[in-house]
């Protein structure tokens, strides 16, 4: 219900009205109105205090553009805001009008206009959004030149929109002829875009409606189309008029957006809590070591989570793999086979495989449920230095002897390029991309489908390790002079460094962590964990967690956990907070009963010790 | 000690292990082959890569009393010499932090080994 307005004269979308505040620097509970509130011509809501009426003086005596009252219509009862606000009133009044109709309530909505006099749309806006929902096409056009849109340009668009909506409900009811004349008549004087027109003109041959709906992707006249026309025309219509959609939600949307990117360690994805502010713990992990795992009989070099969240996976020197379940962090399997020392292994996609490389110069393949080795690959004269899976039954190997080789899970070399000689190597599959560092310390990109050579991102010092972010879009290298640098790929630009860590001349695997990899983590060659903030490059964390240096670091989404494998033969985990800080101790103690039960069942050589 | 990565050298001359051919020096590092082992002949060289280095121990050569440290191929763990840690002469301080690679278990990569 609209409380009838005239004098649209002012409402032309290029003036602005001055704001009353800067005439009358005096008002007494100060209003906060008319702050160059898009020239619409909502009625200033009036509120009678002591200044009301030197108000309405100055009201007069600014002329036609300002802010104007019914005539005819009732002083408004007294109202004293309570507060200033730098918000326009109208704005503010007339979002919560929107929110009102929304949600369906009309009485309230009657009388908050009633009381503030504003309105939540004028006659024309009610009565051209009225014409679209009912499909009444000829007032349509009528609404829309009184409403009055900023330029020729847009009201073409506007007008081509509710005019293709015509012609697709017409072609819906199989008046074809009609339609034919709106697209010959109407639709091509409004726009210059001429594929657009074929595409229209080609839906006339669709024999059913169903057919004319998939073609044209969309969803008849009784769906939600007539709706999406009306956003569609928001953005001619100047938004003083016609309250985007939803508009408070968006503002709500995006506030705790906001409070989310300035959440430096941000663990738990936040809610939808408007009463207060989105924070994450103080700390990201625990301070003291919470879980250690033996059961490798020489140094651990590598450690990765199963992608599931199920398993722990750990290479060693001692030329054996170690799978662990994540529940209890038991054994589950001890993966023997290899003559030399094991030093990296990966998962394969859906966790049932592991394939492991070992300085034997061969590969292994592993079934995970069984524990027991399904292929053994030889064909590298080096270590493989790296290993990623391309789907189920590929997966890619780099190595120091300049093969790239792709393998399938039957035993057999499926492709095989020649490459600089391989320190590490990342794979996006999304994004099609293989990126591979070289011993002279730069990163080859490669497209990954056809193994073509893209471009060179160049370092200062040998690259010992790199890491991708789940997105594919960072890229970690981590230098032998012991600093990270982030590689932003779609920039090809390095965008932060990290450092402080010790690095001397030994392999140590970086990695992603956090949700929506938040963090970046990294071992040390004093056994100590290093945390730091993705998006600042701030040190958050120095976990100190070993007697020896960090060879491996690996984080699990599932298990929200990074496991940190050692020189000193054990595997540490961090299970990140859930929650606020009070939080800790309540995790740490479920861990610790956890471990003590599990001791008494498993006679391996696992011993779990909560410190 | 960690998981290291092998290094690679480039160009002629390169030195590497006899048993599986991992480079150790280039030839311009050669410092003097004037020296010997527990195997006959053995070189001294500026730098060296991919090998490991075993326990510190002191003992007595011809030139005088040392400390040292045996060094082993980083691939096949095998023998390969030694390097100067402290030199007790003071006409010996030359040869600190350099190494010893013996004749017998090294070999010209470039001439003998095809890669």
């Amino acid at each position: 219900m609209t409380l009838p307005l005239d004098n649209h004269s002012a409402s032309s979308n290029g003036c602005s009205s001055p704001t009353i505040q800067s005439n009358n620097p005096h008002l007494s509970n100060g209003e906060g109105e008319g702050e160059g509130s898009n020239g619409s011509n909502a009625a200033a809501g009036g509120s009678s205090n002591s200044s009301s009426s030197s108000r309405s003086d100055s009201e007069n005596a600014s002329g036609s553009n300002g802010l104007c009252r019914y005539p005819g219509q009732p002083q408004q009862t007294s109202r004293t805001c309570l507060r200033d606000s730098p918000y326009s009133e109208e704005q503010v009044v007339r979002l919560i009008m929107q929110e009102l109709h929304d949600r369906g309530f009309v009485d309230t909505l009657n009388h908050l206009q009633k009381e503030s006099g504003f309105t939540l749309e004028d006659e024309p806006t009610a009565r051209f959004r009225a014409s679209i929902l009912a499909g009444e096409w000829d007032q349509v056009k009528d609404a829309l030149l009184s409403i009055g849109l900023s330029s020729e340009e847009n009201k073409n668009a506007a007008l081509f929109a509710i005019k293709r909506q015509q012609f697709l409900e017409m072609l819906e009811e199989r008046q074809l002829k009609q339609a034919l004349m709106i697209l010959q008549n109407e639709l091509t004087t409004l726009t210059q875009d001429i594929p657009q027109l074929h595409r229209l003109s080609s839906l006339l041959m669709c024999p059913t409606p169903e057919e004319l709906r998939i073609a044209a992707s969309w969803d008849g006249s009784k769906g939600r189309s007539r709706f999406q026309v009306l956003e569609s025309l928001q953005s001619y219509i100047s938004p003083g008029k016609m309250v985007p959609v939803h508009r408070m939600e968006t503002l709500f949307d995006q506030a705790i957006e906001r409070q989310c990117d300035v959440c430096e360690r941000h663990v738990i994805s936040a809610g939808h809590d408007l009463y207060s502010d989105h924070s994450c713990a103080s700390s990201v992990f625990p301070p003291e070591l919470q879980i250690n795992l033996k059961g490798h009989e020489d140094e651990v070099w590598y450690v990765a989570f199963s992608p599931d969240g199920q398993y722990l996976a750990s290479a060693s020197r001692d030329k054996t793999c170690i799978l662990w379940s994540t529940s209890d962090y038991s054994i589950v399997h001890r993966l023997v086979g290899h003559d030399g020392e094991v030093s990296y292994l990966e998962w394969s996609p859906d966790s049932s495989m592991i394939v492991s490389a070992s300085n034997d110069k061969t590969l292994r393949l592993w079934d995970v449920a069984t524990g027991k080795c399904k292929n053994t690959y030889t064909g590298h004269e080096e270590t493989a230095s790296s290993c990623k899976w391309l789907d189920d039954e590929r997966f890619i190997t780099g190595s120091l002897d300049q093969k790239i080789i792709i393998w399938s899970t039957n035993g057999l070399l499926v492709k095989q390029i020649s490459s600089p000689r391989v320190h590490d190597m990342v794979v996006s599959v999304e994004s099609s991309l293989l990126l591979a560092a070289d011993n002279n310390s730069s990163v080859h990109v490669y497209d990954l489908s056809t193994l073509t050579f893209l471009y060179k991102l160049e370092e200062p010092t040998t690259i010992m390790s790199l890491a991708l972010s789940s997105n594919s879009r960072y890229c970690l290298t981590e230098l032998r002079t012991g600093s990270l640098h982030m590689w932003d790929l779609e920039t090809r630009t390095r965008v932060r460094d990290f450092s402080g860590h010790i690095q001397g001349g030994y392999v140590i695997r970086c990695t992603f962590a956090g949700l929506d990899d938040r963090f970046v983590a990294t071992g040390s060659e004093d056994g100590t964990l290093f945390v730091w903030s993705r998006s600042t490059g701030r040190l958050l964390e120095r976990l100190k967690s070993h007697a020896k240096s960090i060879n491996g670091c690996a984080w699990s989404k599932q298990v929200s956990a990074l496991a940190t494998a050692s020189d000193d033969k054990t595997i540490c985990i961090w299970p990140a907070y859930h929650g606020a800080p009070s939080d800790i101790s309540r995790n740490v103690a479920g861990q610790s009963s956890r471990s003590e039960t599990s001791l008494n069942d498993t006679d391996d050589r696992s011993m779990m010790s909560t410190v | 000690m960690g998981y290291m990565h092998k290094t690679f050298l480039s160009g002629n001359g390169i030195y590497g292990c006899l048993h599986c051919g991992t480079h150790f020096a280039k030839k311009d590092k050669l410092n003097s082959k004037q020296y010997n082992g527990q195997y006959g002949r053995a070189y001294l060289f500026d730098h060296i890569v991919n090998v490991r280095a075993g326990e510190e121990e002191k003992r007595a050569m011809t030139t005088g009393v040392h400390i040292v440290q045996d060094i082993t191929c980083m691939e096949c763990n095998t023998y390969v010499g030694w390097t100067y840690i402290k030199a007790f002469e003071p006409t010996q301080k030359f040869k600190e932090g350099k190494f010893i690679l013996e004749k017998e278990v090294i070999t010209d990569i470039t001439r003998d080994w095809v890669l």
